[in-house]
């Protein structure tokens, strides 16, 4: 489980940074949030930029999120949005490099998964944000069983621990859980 | 089927990816490209 506190929160509420690391379990683990220390679409930073015509935005937000990251000692990027902005691209996830070297979840820039220049990447599906434990849970089972194996990344949004808590009992309770081949050990 | 932690999961998808890289090297085919599995990364109104 990677809970996406975006980093540079820490200017606003520190305290609530340092509070869920201590009281973490085992299971929890942070990443940055879309997309990398701060909210922004990164495909409308390199030049041309579309509406503002300024100058590649792309080294300062660099900059701004090594910062971030090195302070929280993050090094995953949950998630890198796209919306309707251009495409994360090359220029992007190099930049990501630089500060999220162990991984990013991408939106539409990838389809699969694979490496870039040495760092992890990986479509994130969100076939179940914005639903409740139950219908996720239903979602997800629906999504993976339409699948080979392979692996899956989901992002969920505005779900509580309680909610992930039942989401994942209710996926482990499943017929396909307990009818499926564990692997991960052979690796 | 297993979850496993992100910093787990990307540990993974490098230790395969390399794998198959080797694999492919090792038959004479060309290494898997960074980029293989992307869209064209055009704006969305441009498609994709």
């Amino acid at each position: 489980m990677g809970w996406a506190f975006n980093p540079n929160l820490s200017d606003r509420f520190g305290p609530g940074m340092v509070y869920v690391r201590r009281k973490k379990f085992p299971n929890d683990y942070f990443v940055g949030g879309d997309s990398g220390a701060g909210y922004v679409n990164p495909g409308n930073l390199p030049e041309p930029r579309r509406w503002s015509d300024l100058p590649s935005g792309l080294e300062i937000w660099t900059e701004h999120c090594k910062k971030y990251f090195k302070r929280w000692d993050i090094s995953i990027t949950g998630f890198i949005i796209d919306g309707y902005a251009p495409h994360t691209g090359d220029k992007v996830e190099d930049a990501s490099a630089q500060f999220s070297s162990n991984g990013i979840g991408l939106h539409f820039w990838s389809n699969g998964w694979g490496v870039h220049k040495g760092m992890p990447y990986i479509k994130c599906e969100e076939a179940i944000q914005y639903h409740t434990p139950e219908e996720s849970a239903s979602l997800l089972l629906r999504f993976v069983g339409s699948k080979k194996p392979d692996f899956l990344y989901f992002r969920t949004i505005l779900m509580t621990p309680c909610e992930h808590k039942r989401l994942f009992e209710l996926v482990k309770a499943s017929k396909m859980w307990n009818s499926s081949i564990h692997t991960r050990s052979s690796f | 089927m297993e979850f496993v932690d992100p910093y787990t999961l990307f540990l993974l998808i490098k230790k395969v990816s390399v794998t198959k890289a080797e694999t492919a090297d090792n038959q004479g085919k060309a290494s898997l490209q960074d980029g293989r599995h992307r869209f064209s990364g055009l704006p969305p109104e441009e498609g994709k």
